[in-house]
């Protein structure tokens, strides 16, 4: 018995003291090695962040928005944190006392993989601005296009960040777009900037008219108040331009007013230093509400200079307008409802493009016959689209799908070869939308010969402009066949054969 | 006494295996003559592998004897012909992403299938795995996306005035559960379609299987239970997918599409690489035709019929171990036939199932 | 004429690089030895971290080999090597990043190399310091020289390239074209299975036979030798009671 206890406490003390050696052992090299493996990690992360800020000499830690300050702030700006999940600022000295700006690290579901990207803002005259939008991981099949009509732009300074149309990788455009904002707004919150949330105004002031918010803003020149507006619009295709909201500040009360063709609707005020109103609690007042006070009197104000400048500016930009837009001399325009559907289809040399089908899809709108000032009709515009849906089938990514909503104007008198004005494309989301613009719709813009027969040749033409042999060919084919449409609607209008 | 070793394949014919042989070279004839119909680009496919197989051969009977060549036999001629002309059949006649590559690939695939797959093990009759296939696969996992160049057209198919000749990708290049990617049941048999040049007419490799039966060259179990188990799954995940008025047609195409009756009439036929009793035998050819179709159906590899004859090559010595050999069918055969097939069905039926909803 | 008997110290370090080499004759260890030789490089750091791990821990359990009881035997073994691999994991992610990050799970899987600890059970724990240190050393060479023949063949066979200063970086960067022309706009001869786990057993499996066939020839002339040299001694008694 005895023996057998002091075999096992022999046992078991030899493991023992082996285990302490090496736990000691190793907690000691543990010690030595940790902050070498620590600072080689931070570099290579902070590798990342200063593609965003080439400039800066130090980055601080990781901030998951932990810290009570942090949070306080966002719920006071009214901001949800999604798709970001750190964020890092950036220093100009190696001290850390300079801030040149924040990156925000953010993750989102795009079309084939999870998107990695970082994006960095800083404070430029009082606003935050994109710096940069680095990605980190992309594995879209487009990423050739999103780089090119999107990431670059981007962040040269070209192309607003929510302006996500006619990219050729819109999906993955608008998952970044979406990061983009949601780190804009963060970036406002703590830097105790103003965050802009046009979809609340629109919730709060147009509730019952069921208005669509356009994505992207768009800067207002020259004006003392007023910086920006967004545009809401009354048609899902959101070509219809109903009101607008003009973002501008008096001095220290900042705020969206909200404008339509009836004039001044109201505004949401977004930081005020008056007293007489709480805007956390109740930020948005219609025009036939306002409060009584000081912030009623400055509202109604700067709802004034709202109304001024949208007119100033040639009013909202409704379809009628553009569409007036493509004849010189045009005063007027009076609209007729249509919504065509194809009976005949005039083949231009594809055959299996069966039109149309379960997946192919179009729809004429509306014409609008513009009228000049003696009330002369100088032509008739048609807005109409065609939209490819992907075939579930399909793996094949040279399918054309997407979609083109455009206007386009006849005129003259012979029904068999009229006139035509300018092919403008409102939305051009096909995936080869790069090729579909240059290669038929900018060659027949620019062309001299604006005759149906030079369009039927710029659509019959391979759009083979720049990306080898997968070209827009049954998009441009299908874009003939809508236009086909609309001439023989046209001829048939003005009593032609 | 002495007792002589007879090395596979143990036939019990009156037939020695030259002359099996030649009857397998004899139904590769109409395969063959359609392939020629692809110009140049067919004639290479198969010369070239020709060449280097019976080159191979050649040394290797030379290095065995030591630098004599008293022990090369016509045998030897003819399976190195065979693996070739099969191994040739299976490649397609197309060019390369860079010009003239596509020699290096069939000079090294064909190296490759003969000598790592049967030379090395011991040459005619020794052989694990088909050579052929052992090349195929080689050459598919080495070369397969530089394969990349335009496709000839085949002047028989013009010949029949089929209209306009497919230049899409393979029928089974879409998945292969939805859609027919514009094929017609008359085109696949036809040879209206792309792929490898001997899978594409099936007309051809019809004739063959029936000339192979009836000089007794194939064993009719494996072919049987290959095919009908082949046919009993595709009608099963047809059911499921399409439905049971469209099944028999979705049924029809995959038994028409993709390497499956290449397969059952040259590769699973082959006598070296099978088993040696008729019950393993049955089991062999099920075994293989449940891998095809689930590498078909899931994961999406529509030539999954080479690799899946691989595996079953892998497997049959197993089916030959001496403790449960035996050559009269018995309560065992038919439970192991029970079991594979309930299982294979139940899988069939539940990724069916699955892909409907979406799920896969 | 017999065989020169080499000293226990030199056949201790002699014998695995050739007549007992870990991987090619007692085939041991060929997880890391078909996962680590996609390129020559990660070989090379593969056996240096292997070397060091086996050569410590031979050392030390045949150091204390008197002092750890027979039932805890192998649990002791075990947090020996564990130990040092530890230790190496660590240094190589500090000083050696590159390399840690291409061998990645593989160093941790060195506590379960049959390697170390057979050759602990075997030989650390019956013989003594110095010739556990040398048989360690002689491991490690051999086991290393098999994974650089393995990495050597399957990046020239597989990429066609020899490229170095990749993962041991104090190496300049240099990337030999040997079978793939293609970053000098040439065809491409390399055949990419071989950087595959299939083609790495098909490489072990062949040179495993080359070992194997020298092996046989080496013996067969042995025993030729023998049988002449029976012959020789029987004719020579012959001529002894001839000449009688």
């Amino acid at each position: 018995m005895k023996e057998q206890v002091k075999k096992y406490l022999l046992c078991g003390g030899t493991l023992l003291c082996l285990g302490a050696v090496s736990a000691g052992l190793l907690s000691g090299v543990n010690l030595l090695t940790a902050p070498i493996i620590d600072a080689a990690n931070e570099s290579k992360a902070n590798a990342a962040f200063l593609e965003v800020f080439p400039a800066a000499k130090k980055f601080s830690k990781k901030s998951y928005f932990a810290s009570e300050d942090e949070q306080k702030k966002l719920e006071d700006a009214g901001v949800a944190k999604v798709y970001v999940d750190y964020y890092v600022i950036a220093y100009e000295d190696d001290a850390g006392s300079k801030e040149l700006g924040k990156v925000f690290h953010g993750k989102i579901a795009g079309r084939d993989a999870e998107l990695e990207l970082l994006v960095g803002f800083a404070m430029e005259n009082g606003k935050s601005s994109l710096v940069k939008i680095a990605m980190i991981q992309c594995n879209d099949s487009f990423k050739a296009n999103f780089e090119q009509n999107y990431l670059n732009p981007v962040n040269q300074g070209n192309r607003k960040y929510d302006d996500v149309a006619g990219v050729g990788a819109t999906i993955t455009s608008t998952a970044v777009s979406k990061v983009v904002a949601e780190a804009d707004k963060l970036f406002s919150a703590l830097s105790g900037g103003i965050v802009e949330d046009p979809a609340a105004w629109n919730n709060a002031l147009f509730a019952d008219k069921g208005y669509k918010l356009l994505a992207a803003s768009k800067d207002v020149a020259g004006d003392s108040t007023f910086a920006k507006y967004y545009s809401l619009a009354d048609d899902d295709l959101l070509h219809n331009e109903a009101a607008r909201f003009y973002v501008g500040s008096e001095g220290d009360f900042t705020a969206a007013i909200a404008v339509s063709a009836e004039g001044f609707e109201g505004g949401y005020i977004l930081s005020s230093s008056f007293a007489d109103v709480d805007y956390k609690t109740s930020p948005s007042y219609s025009a036939s509400s306002l409060p009584s006070g000081i912030t009623g009197t400055v509202l109604a104000n700067m709802g004034q200079k709202a109304v001024e400048l949208l007119s100033a500016g040639g009013g909202l930009l409704t379809l009628g307008k553009q569409a007036m837009n493509l004849y010189k001399g045009a005063a007027s325009f009076s609209k007729r409802d249509l919504h065509l559907a194809i009976s005949k289809i005039e083949n231009l040399g594809i055959d299996d493009y069966a039109w149309p089908s379960e997946n192919k899809k179009h729809e004429i709108y509306a014409s609008y016959s513009v009228l000049d000032a003696e009330g002369k009709e100088l032509g008739v515009v048609y807005e109409a689209e065609f939209h490819v849906v992907k075939d579930e089938s399909g793996s094949d990514e040279t399918e054309a799908h997407g979609g083109l909503y455009f206007l386009l104007g006849f005129s003259g008198e012979d029904y068999d070869n009229p006139t035509l004005t300018n092919i403008v494309a409102l939305e051009n989301s096909f995936s080869r939308a790069a090729q579909l613009q240059k290669g038929c719709i900018d060659v027949f813009n620019q062309g001299k010969d604006h005759s149906w027969n030079a369009f039927k040749t710029a659509c019959a033409a391979e759009a083979q402009v720049e990306f080898g042999d997968l070209g827009a060919t049954i998009s441009s084919h299908a874009l003939y066949a809508v236009a086909n449409l609309e001439r023989q609607n046209y001829a048939d209008m003005k009593g032609g054969k | 006494m002495n007792f002589t070793v007879e090395t596979s394949p143990h036939i019990r014919r009156r037939a020695n295996a030259s002359m099996m042989l030649l009857d397998v070279i004899i139904a590769l004839l109409p395969v063959i003559v359609f392939s020629c119909g692809y110009g140049w680009a067919g004639v290479r496919n198969l010369l070239i592998p020709l060449v280097v197989m019976e080159v191979a051969e050649l040394l290797f009977v030379l290095i065995k004897g030591k630098g004599s060549l008293k022990a090369y036999s016509p045998v030897n001629a003819l399976s190195a012909a065979v693996s070739a002309l099969i191994f040739g059949l299976m490649a397609e006649p197309r060019s390369a992403s860079m010009a003239g590559m596509e020699y290096f690939y069939l000079i090294a695939g064909s190296a490759f299938g003969i000598i790592v797959a049967k030379l090395v093990f011991g040459g005619f009759g020794q052989n694990i795995f088909n050579p052929a296939a052992a090349g195929f696969v080689f050459t598919r996992l080495c070369f397969g996306s530089s394969w990349t160049g335009g496709y000839a057209e085949n002047a028989f198919v013009k010949l029949f005035g089929l209209g306009s000749v497919h230049t899409g990708g393979t029928y089974l290049s879409s998945n292969p559960f939805f859609g027919k990617g514009g094929y017609s049941l008359l085109d696949l048999l036809l040879g209206n379609s792309q792929g490898p040049m001997g899978e594409v007419c099936k007309v051809a490799i019809l004739l063959g299987l029936v000339y192979l039966l009836i000089r007794r060259a194939a064993d009719w179990r494996v072919v049987l239970s290959y095919g009908v188990t082949f046919a009993v799954l595709s009608l099963c995940a047809g059911i499921f997918q399409q439905g049971y008025a469209n099944a028999f047609e979705f049924a029809a195409y995959q038994l028409l599409s993709g390497g499956f009756l290449f397969g059952l009439t040259f590769m699973i036929t082959d006598p070296v690489t099978m088993p040696i009793d008729a019950p393993a035998r049955v089991t062999y050819g099920m075994v293989a035709s449940i891998l095809a179709i689930l590498m078909r159906f899931f994961a999406s590899n529509p030539e999954g019929v080479g690799f899946a004859i691989l595996i079953a090559n892998a497997i049959a010595p197993f089916l030959d171990h001496y403790k449960w050999a035996h050559s009269r069918y018995s309560w065992k055969d038919f439970l192991t036939y029970g079991i594979l097939a309930s299982v294979s069905i139940g899988l069939v039926i539940a990724g069916a199932y699955a892909k409907t909803q979406g799920g896969i | 004429m017999a065989k020169k008997e080499r000293s226990p110290h030199l056949q201790a370090f002699l014998n695995p690089i050739w007549e007992a080499n870990p991987l090619f004759v007692l085939i041991l260890g060929t997880c890391p030895a078909l996962a680590v030789t996609t390129s020559l490089e990660s070989a090379l750091g593969m056996g240096l971290l292997f070397t060091f791990v086996l050569v410590g821990s031979n050392v030390l359990i045949s150091a204390l080999r008197k002092l750890i009881p027979e039932e805890v035997e192998t649990p002791s073994y075990i947090v020996i090597i564990a130990t040092f691999v530890c230790l190496v994991e660590m240094f190589s992610e500090a000083f050696l990043p590159e390399l840690y990050s291409s061998l990645g799970v593989f160093i941790s899987l060195l506590v379960v190399n049959c390697i170390v600890l057979g050759r602990a059970e075997a030989f650390a724990n019956k013989n003594g310091v110095l010739d556990s240190l040398l048989d360690g050393i002689g491991n490690g060479i051999g086991y290393t020289l098999a994974i650089a023949i393995i990495g050597l063949v399957r990046e020239i066979l597989g990429t066609g390239k020899l490229s170095f200063g990749n993962t041991l970086t104090f190496l300049p960067k240099v990337s030999l074209p040997i079978l793939n022309f293609s970053d000098y706009g040439g065809p491409d001869f390399s055949l990419s299975i071989f950087t595959q786990p299939t083609g790495a057993f098909i490489v072990l499996g062949v040179i495993m036979a080359i070992i194997a066939a020298v092996k046989i020839h080496k013996d067969n002339k042995a025993k030729e030798r023998k049988k002449q040299a029976l012959l020789a001694e029987k004719s020579a008694k012959a001529q002894q009671k001839e000449a009688k």
